[in-house]
């Protein structure tokens, strides 16, 4: 797939910066969608990330551009590239 | 439809919210139970911290109490929990212990599914198991919005509950504290009423940049209160500055009031108007001391102590007189019979008819007829 990969992102463990593992190339298009959780939580999904297949990212971890730390809730993985869902997070910690 | 114990971490930071169980600082997931509006207000809670049946919850500055079973899953603990109705006061032997419970007037019935009232003047409330309510016992009495009831039965069979059943009781006039809801509380202790007045009148002057002090006593149970601790303050401290000790010095010109309050007490309180001036004048006032009541044929005494601008004086002297308060003038109900200084004796005269009526004691200034304090006494009988 032909992907801009123009924007760098980096990706944390945990909502804070002192988790910081690496900074990757990445495309993000807007995106909505929202997914149900039991007990009537609900999370809006508002971003999509594609880059390339790469370990650190995981559905445990945080994303981080424009200054905005995000989520990953969902992880497609195609042949060569990853499809990643992201939820802004309401409660930003710098 | 996801998970959310997978994720319970990413949860708890997002949409988690600040709690205390039993005391302890948490944070948990805080879902409105919306199945069907009713009147009690339930909530599920899921936290990673271990959560027990019978557990209180402080939420919002609310209580509630664990109500269900704990849904334990691989990362989080899930209950249901609902809003405690009231704190009912138990009393041990004077030792006082309040509890959170759930009060119910009907109940639920699993047969049925259905609710069925109880009969009138019964209630079911369900506590917290702990070491304390478990020494509950039947017949125990304690107090639900100034209704004492009596626990008629006991369900321990819940494990982290106790459900009482209860039915209404009688009040103790003698014993219980009705307005606090506690029982037998006056069977332990005493109660106390306290006063607190400020002896310097109702308003005094006081000069730019100079100090007068306050004079106050207080009682308790009409027994006075050496050095009570009270508490000073000003309604306007730019005017006129008090401090604890009740010197209160004019910071500039205007008026406040000064209120002294018993610190431990702070519903006892008296208050003065305070008025900053540049140049002095005379203001006198006038107190008098003595029993509001007089027993036919006997006497008592009383005293005028007078003030300029709040400083007792003793250079100024004032005129006795006793009248009928009801304007009767053919009977007197008592007379004056000794006036020495600043002292008189009245003496309440014999007569049966006179039981209860009142008699205006009062002082004048013998310099100024405007100065002048009225004291009502009272006439009872000698039995």
């Amino acid at each position: 797939m032909r992907m801009f990969k123009d924007t760098l992102i980096k990706v944390y463990e945990a909502p804070d910066s002192n988790s910081y593992i690496k900074s990757i190339d990445a495309d993000i298009q807007p995106f909505s969608k929202s997914i149900a959780f039991e007990d009537g939580f609900q999370i809006d999904i508002t971003s999509r990330l594609f880059c390339d297949i790469d370990d650190s990212i995981t559905e445990e971890n945080y994303v981080e551009f424009e200054n905005i730390k995000y989520k990953v809730m969902e992880i497609k993985k195609w042949d060569d590239y990853l499809e990643v869902s992201l939820y802004k997070l309401k409660r930003q910690v710098l | 439809m996801q998970d959310i114990d997978g994720m319970i971490d990413f949860f708890l930071y997002e949409k988690g919210e600040s709690i205390k169980v039993n005391e302890t600082e948490q944070v948990a997931l805080m879902i409105d139970v919306v199945d069907k509006l009713t009147y009690y207000d339930d909530k599920l809670i899921r936290c990673k911290c271990q959560i027990k049946t019978g557990d209180i919850i402080e939420y919002n500055n609310l209580e509630y109490i664990i109500i269900s079973q704990i849904d334990k899953e691989e990362n989080s603990y899930r209950a249901r929990m609902r809003k405690s109705s009231y704190r009912i006061a138990f009393n041990w032997s004077g030792n006082i212990k309040w509890f959170d419970c759930i009060e119910e007037s009907k109940v639920f019935d699993i047969t049925t599914g259905t609710y069925i009232s109880v009969a009138s003047g019964n209630i079911y409330v369900t506590v917290q198991s702990n070491s304390d309510t478990r020494t509950i016992a039947i017949d125990q009495r304690f107090y639900v919005t100034n209704q004492p009831f009596k626990v008629t039965g006991i369900d321990k069979s819940q494990e982290g509950l106790i459900k009482l059943n209860c039915a209404l009781d009688l009040i103790s006039t003698q014993y219980d504290d009705v307005e606090n809801n506690i029982v037998d509380r006056w069977r332990y202790e005493t109660g106390h009423t306290y006063t607190l007045t400020l002896s310097n009148g109702d308003a005094v002057n006081v000069l730019l940049n100079d100090i007068i002090q306050l004079n106050l006593s207080a009682t308790d149970n009409g027994i006075a209160v050496t050095n009570p601790i009270v508490t000073f303050t000003s309604s306007d401290s730019n005017t006129i500055s008090v401090d604890n000790s009740g010197k209160v010095m004019g910071i500039a010109l205007g008026q406040a009031i000064i209120t002294a309050k018993l610190t431990y007490h702070d519903a006892i309180l008296d208050s003065i108007t305070i008025t900053t001036i540049e140049t002095f004048s005379h203001s006198y006032t006038i107190s008098i001391t003595g029993s509001a009541t007089v027993k036919l044929g006997q006497s008592q005494s009383y005293v005028a102590h007078i003030y300029d601008n709040g400083t007792e004086v003793f250079d100024k002297s004032v005129v006795w007189s006793v009248r009928n308060q009801d304007g009767t003038t053919t009977a007197a109900y008592a007379t004056i019979t000794t006036s020495t200084g600043n002292s008189v004796t009245i003496k309440g005269n014999s007569s049966s008819t006179y039981v209860n009526k009142y008699i205006v004691l009062k002082a004048t200034l013998s310099d100024d007829e405007t100065v002048f304090k009225e004291f009502i006494v009272q006439l009872k009988s000698l039995f």
